[in-house]
């Protein structure tokens, strides 16, 4: 037993090897503690031994202010087979900078990083939380992890978030002399460079940086703090080669991964000419073909194997008819191939709004892979991983943004094609009476198109009517009513458009206060948002959704009322977009129209002001009402 | 205007069934064309999958180390009607594991799965790859097997079956009658041995078309390598073999055309609602020795938790080593005393986010690292209190999403919380220190969810934790003058008293985002023409009082012919809680409610009243609730006050309807305005 014990005093002095008062609370410079964390010491040390091997070490000290900065107390260390992790330990200490209470590997709980959708990955997780909460105390971590492809050398993000200060951090890479490795900085002045006979290091440093805070509507964070991208000219994955060096040489890589995949099975061959021999234009071709692919494969994300890079081959997929983002899409291909017509996959960035992209910046950037048909003067775009999407229809999860296409004569960067304002458009036409207590009953028409009607495109098509029925019995934003009737129709184009046709009866919707009655013309359309701050804005201030609302009201009032207080007719014209509202009352009618075209763009900082002027006159409009007295 | 609940007394004819199916006509592994006509399918197909019929059967085996094997058997056939079906295709198996005893698993076997495609008119059978069912270690006590279902389509029929060894004899599955998709046949049979007793629990308000049970004999065969008599083994092993003859019983349950069931709004769990039957192992009575019984009565279970090393070890004992950080005054036993510690313990002790009924670690242990579970945090208080010279003992309970408990059994698979009980001068006070804003003798909502259990060596007993015990009581304060410099101006304040639930809520997003961030919010949700400033809120940090704010108002009527005022401002219940038209479960809402707002409001110069909201009062039956609004004008000012009050916290899902109409009243009054005008 004496052994033990003494083994693991050893091994815990190693692991917490600061001399203990320097994290004392006092030495943190004055301009640091306006956060509510600040990073004391931060170390991040990478050793390139070949194209195939390197390690991290990862030590960090962070010093935590107040409650807001527990979030950044814990850690969480992702790795897996393609990057082992070799040790990690970890230290807590009090505002004096007097240890508390150190940890090893076997505290840290360990866990899968399965995500839900997924049936099977190889990511694990180690994840440790002091969960201390006397203010102010300082966590100190250290980890190795090794690297057994360079394909996944890190980045540097020393500004772990807003309102996090940082004292000293570095961040240093050590290579062979004739190793080329890729960077780009931001807000961060260029790498010291040490050289000696057959390696070199080049170590970049932050120190003393005072705590920002994250603006809305604005660029990725990283742009706005110190930051290093890396990517290596020559890495090794596995038994594969590849470059990093261009585009070209990164799509090459992913093409030798994925070459060879794409043999389909004979009843499935067949059926592709059965399919498309007959028909006349390759339009129709790839039309019919990826209606065949969506309506014979599912979506199973299995992300095993080379990290979840190469693709399970065709004849897979046609056997089980599953698959990933890049089996599907190999498929897909595939059964082009098979009816001659060309296309190529293309890796992308998807996500919502996840437009940002270095694209001077050659690296593994991707998380989803589409499908690229170059023709003539159409290229057409497909999602294999969405069964029920319109043909040639990318939306906001893909669209505006780079994508690699991955071609035998390497990669080429390209842009997929962006939906304007115009063709984002929501125009909804309601026709109602107003009874005596106030209940309006009315008919609501509204055409959703392109990526106005992906949610309410995905509501409807995912959920059972039950389901549809309970939710339009909720969600509408009227206080109380009724729902009678409804029904969709959906016009699969390229451009794909829903019809929304709802009857209901909103009770007491307009206000009866004695003889007045009072209504909020507006029904379903009010901007509702909560705006940004204005005061002091640092970065642009970027758009990224446009589109137009179009809203058409006839409302027929009870007989005997006169118009005490109407609604201004309104014309606003911005840098951002236009609205207009256009009222008048005939034959005991409201008439009432709004329309809103929203812009996207990129804008100076101080354009906020205007810009939220601009919303609160939409809000403010939004919310008028036209007072009707009853007729003595 | 007088809202009654109206009880609709249908005549149900009643009629005996002559003959009722007893088996499902399914004949799984022949699968015929006709199966594949949506038309045929008797369930509503909307949710885009059917489960056509599934079938489950739980019974015993005599195993080779002397002991029994649990055997648990599934089949199922679905059918998916589309892509929205697509879910049921993926199959996760849950498996249970020990790290003890030589880390012992439950088995997955026999696991067969088809996929049937209706092609050209021909059946196609694609069979699952054995090679792609995946594993995943969940945690130390649960194995995952997943796999997904190949070449499935719409219009698929799927077929899998598989089979789960158990030596884990409490582990008898439960199962579920219904669930996310709608199930023609679903049935469930079990089979015991006369040594084995279980409580079955049963839940939901499904019927079941059939239960039937019977007895029969069977034959079990146990063997058991036998050690030498010196303890060591020979290269020969040498078997017992035990025969052994039961007159098992068996119990089969049948729910045919249960619907799918989803979660709705203001209910604690759908584990409350859905039909299901589950298991619990209660006792052991092997012929020729004495009985064993596994459920233990309230008063050994109590026993047994006081002395668990994870639960009541070390609770009621000295625990010398606090005294070095904490010692309590001797003799400090008032009320005062007690809400000390609740707050030392509550603002020394961080709860790490996870919930419950089992400590992570010793007091000690909770006490240095100044973190823990719920239990780690209400069992160190229990311990300190106790330790002052307090009467208190720990209270188990179930939380809202874990369901509600059945009190007839003392069975802890039903609880999953702890909470710690003080009585002090007859007068009992539950506390859960388990967050930093949250008041001495309140509990966090999700613990009021009918009873708990008082966990004590004499005396354990049933603790009502009901919803309807706490009440939620508002009550806001608008005063309106006239501008001493525009008279035809207002200017004033408002003043709001929280409710318990909302204070430790306000408290919360206080001390995260800080009062800059609170005011701009409030600022922002008034229209232009109102502003507000001067933000002040009273006994932030002090829980035990009550959380006012109070922050100035000015209205600018901007000298307007015609002045419309909404009197509610922005307290006005703008939309119904109860939109929706139907509703399937009872109203289970975590509080009563008493709201009261008053307004005093001053008459602009130069103008007259031209219109005003009249008095209304709104009663529900058997003083449920009411709503009261009235209305005074005097010379210079108006007076409104506004009464909300709802007396129960659960309403039966017949009085739906009424709460909604009292709901869509209230919504409707609280829209009127004030009109003034000028002279």
């Amino acid at each position: 037993m004496y052994k033990i014990f003494l083994l693991v005093s050893a091994f815990i002095f190693h692991s917490c090897f600061v001399s203990a008062q320097l994290y004392s609370v006092l030495f943190i410079p004055k301009d640091l503690l306006k956060a509510n964390a600040v990073v004391r010491n931060s170390n991040i040390r990478i050793e390139i031994k070949s194209e195939g091997k390197a390690t991290l070490n990862y030590t960090y000290a962070l010093t935590i202010l107040n409650h807001l900065g527990d979030r950044y107390a814990g850690l969480e260390v992702q790795y897996d087979k393609l990057m082992p992790l070799k040790y990690i330990s970890g230290c807590l200490y009090d505002a004096n900078g007097k240890k508390l209470k150190s940890i090893s590997k076997s505290d840290f709980s360990d866990r899968s990083s399965t995500s839900a959708i997924s049936l099977a990955e190889d990511d694990r997780v180690k994840e440790f939380d002091f969960n201390w909460n006397i203010y102010p105390y300082t966590v100190e971590y250290e980890y190795e992890i090794e690297i057994k492809s360079l394909f996944y050398l890190p980045d540097w993000y020393p500004v772990i978030g807003e309102n996090v200060s940082v004292e000293n951090s570095h961040f240093s890479i050590s290579l062979p002399s004739d190793f080329k490795l890729n960077y780009k900085n931001y807000n961060t002045s260029p790498p010291k460079i040490t050289e000696s006979k057959n390696e070199k290091e080049l170590k970049w440093t932050l120190q003393n940086f005072q705590a920002i805070r994250s603006e809305a509507l604005s660029d990725v964070w990283y742009k706005s703090i110190p930051t290093v991208l890396t990517a290596p000219d020559n890495f090794q994955l596995k038994s594969y080669n590849g470059s990093m060096a261009t585009w070209n040489s990164l799509g090459s890589f992913y093409h030798t991964l994925n070459k060879g995949r794409d043999e389909l099975t004979d009843p499935v061959k067949e059926k592709v000419h059965q399919l498309t021999d007959q028909l006349k234009t390759t339009k129709e071709k790839i039309e019919t073909l990826y209606r065949y692919m969506q309506q014979n494969t599912r979506y199973i994300s299995v992300q095993l194997g080379i990290g979840g890079l190469q693709t399970f081959d065709a004849k897979y997929v046609c056997e089980n008819k599953f698959g990933d983002c890049k089996a599907l899409s190999n498929f897909m291909i595939s059964l082009l191939k098979e009816a001659n017509i060309k296309a190529w996959a293309a890796l992308i960035y998807a996500g919502d709004g996840k437009t940002n992209f270095e694209e001077d910046f050659p690296s593994h950037q991707f998380n989803h892979m589409i499908v690229c048909v170059p023709e003539k003067n159409d290229t057409i775009w497909l999602e294999c991983t969405d069964q029920n999407k319109s043909f040639g229809y990318m939306g906001s999860f893909t669209s505006n943004r780079p994508a690699l296409l991955i071609t035998e004569n390497g990669g080429y960067l390209v842009k997929t094609p962006t939906y304007t304002y115009q063709q984002n458009l929501q125009s909804r036409s309601i026709k109602g009476n107003i009874d005596a207590q106030g209940n309006v009953k009315m008919n609501i028409v509204t055409n959703y198109q392109a990526e106005q009607q992906e949610d309410i495109f995905n509501l409807t098509i995912n959920n059972s009517k039950t389901e549809v029925d309970k939710y339009l019995k909720e969600k509408l934003s009227v206080p109380s009513y009724d729902l009678h009737e409804w029904k969709y129709s959906y016009e699969k184009k390229q451009i794909p458009s829903v019809k929304e046709e709802l009857t209901i009866t909103a009770y007491n919707y307009a206000s009866l206060t004695g003889k007045r009655l009072f209504i909020t013309p507006n029904i379903l359309n009010r901007l509702y948002r909560t705006l940004p701050d204005t005061t002091q804005r640092k970065t642009p201030l970027i758009l990224k959704y446009e589109y137009t609302d179009i809203d058409s009201v006839e409302i027929k009032i009870p007989e005997n009322y006169t118009v005490e207080t109407s609604i201004k007719n309104t014309d606003l014209h911005t840098p951002y977009g236009n609205y207009s509202i256009t009222m008048q009352i005939l034959n005991n009618t409201i008439l009432y129209t709004r329309k809103m075209e929203i812009y996207s763009g990129k804008f100076p900082p101080s354009a906020i002001v205007s810009y939220v002027v601009f919303l609160e006159e939409i809000k403010r409009n939004d919310a008028s009402r036209i007072v009707f007295v009853k007729n003595q | 205007m007088m809202l009654k609940i109206v009880f609709l007394c249908t005549l149900i004819s009643t009629y005996t069934v002559a003959f009722t199916q007893k088996q499902s006509d399914i004949k799984f592994g022949r699968v015929e064309t006709s199966d594949f006509a949506v038309e045929n399918i008797k369930a509503d197909t909307s949710y885009g999958g059917v489960i056509i019929a599934e079938i489950g059967k739980s019974y015993f085996d005599g195993n080779t180390d002397g002991w029994f094997t649990l055997i648990h058997e599934v089949k199922k056939r679905i059918y998916i009607v589309n892509k929205k079906g697509f879910d049921l295709a993926t199959v996760a198996v849950y498996l249970y594991q020990t790290k003890k005893n030589n880390n012992t698993e439950e088995k997955l076997e026999s696991l067969k799965a088809t996929t049937y495609n209706l092609v050209n008119g021909k059946i196609e059978e694609t069979k699952l790859d054995k090679d792609l069912v995946f594993k995943e270690n969940i945690n130390e006590n649960y194995v995952l097997k997943k796999f997904t279902m190949p070449a499935v389509k719409e219009g698929s029929i799927i077929e899998y079956s598989y089979t789960i060894k158990s030596v884990f004899l409490f582990n008898l599955q439960p199962w579920d009658f219904q669930g996310p998709y709608p199930k023609i046949w679903s049935e469930y049979s079990v089979q015991m041995p006369e040594a084995f007793d279980y409580i079955t629990l049963t839940k939901g308000y499904l019927p079941f078309h059939s239960i039937e049970s019977k007895t029969k004999k069977t034959n079990y065969l146990i063997s058991q390598a036998t050690e030498n008599t010196n303890g060591t083994t020979t290269g020969f092993e040498r078997r017992s073999n035990i025969n052994y003859e039961s007159l098992d019983k068996i119990a089969k349950w049948v729910v045919k055309d249960a619907p799918a069931l989803k979660e709705e709004n203001f209910t604690t769990s759908l584990k409350n609602h859905i039909s299901r039957i589950e298991f619990q192992q209660s006792g052991i009575n092997i012929p020729g020795s004495e009985y064993k019984s596994v459920m233990r009565s309230w008063n050994a279970l109590s026993k047994d938790l006081m002395g668990d090393y994870r639960f009541g070890e070390d609770v009621f004992s000295n625990n010398k080593w606090i005294e070095s950080s904490w010692m309590p005054t001797p003799g400090a036993i008032t009320l005062n005393d007690a809400i000390k510690t609740f707050h030392y313990v509550q603002n020394s002790i961080k709860h790490n986010g996870k919930r419950g009924m089992y400590r992570s670690q010793s007091l000690k242990e909770t006490f240095q690292n100044k973190s823990g579970n719920t239990a780690d945090i209400n069992l160190l208080l229990t311990m300190m209190l106790n330790k002052q010279g307090f009467t208190v003992n720990p209270v188990i309970l179930s939380t809202r999403s874990h369901g509600i408990v059945n009190e007839t059994y003392p069975l802890l698979f039903q609880y999953n919380y702890v909470i710690c009980k003080l009585i002090l001068n007859n007068k009992t006070y539950y506390l859960d220190a388990t967050g930093p804003h949250r008041s001495f003798n309140y509990l966090p909502q999700y613990c009021y969810n009918g009873s708990g259990r008082s966990i004590h060596l004499d005396l354990p007993s049933i603790e009502q934790i009901k919803a309807d015990s706490s009440i939620e009581e508002k009550f806001t304060n608008v005063m309106l003058m006239l501008d001493e410099k525009k008279s035809n101006n207002w200017t004033g304040s408002l003043q709001t008293s929280f409710g318990n639930m909302e204070a430790e809520n306000t408290r919360e997003i206080m001390a995260s985002n800080g009062l800059s961030n609170f005011q701009k919010k409030i600022t922002a949700s008034y229209p232009a023409e109102i502003t507000t400033n001067d933000f002040v809120f009273s006994n932030l940090d002090s829980n035990e009082k009550e959380l006012t704010l109070k922050y100035n108002i000015s209205i600018d009527n901007n000298n307007a012919d015609i002045i419309y005022f909404s009197p509610m401002l922005k307290e006005a219940i703008t939309e119904n809680y109860f939109k929706s038209q139907e509703r399937q479960y009872p109203v289970e809402m975590p509080f009563k409610i008493h709201e009261t707002y008053m307004l005093k409001l001053f008459i602009p110069e130069g103008y007259i009243v031209d219109e005003l909201p009249k008095s209304e009062r709104v009663n529900l039956e058997n003083n449920d609730g009411m709503f009261e609004y009235l209305v005074r004008k005097n010379a210079d000012d108006i007076d409104i006050r506004v009464i909300i009050k709802l007396n129960k916290a659960t309403f039966p899902v017949e009085d739906y309807e009424t709460l909604r109409a009292f709901f869509d009243l209230v919504v409707k009054k609280e829209a009127e305005q004030i009109v003034f005008k000028k002279k």
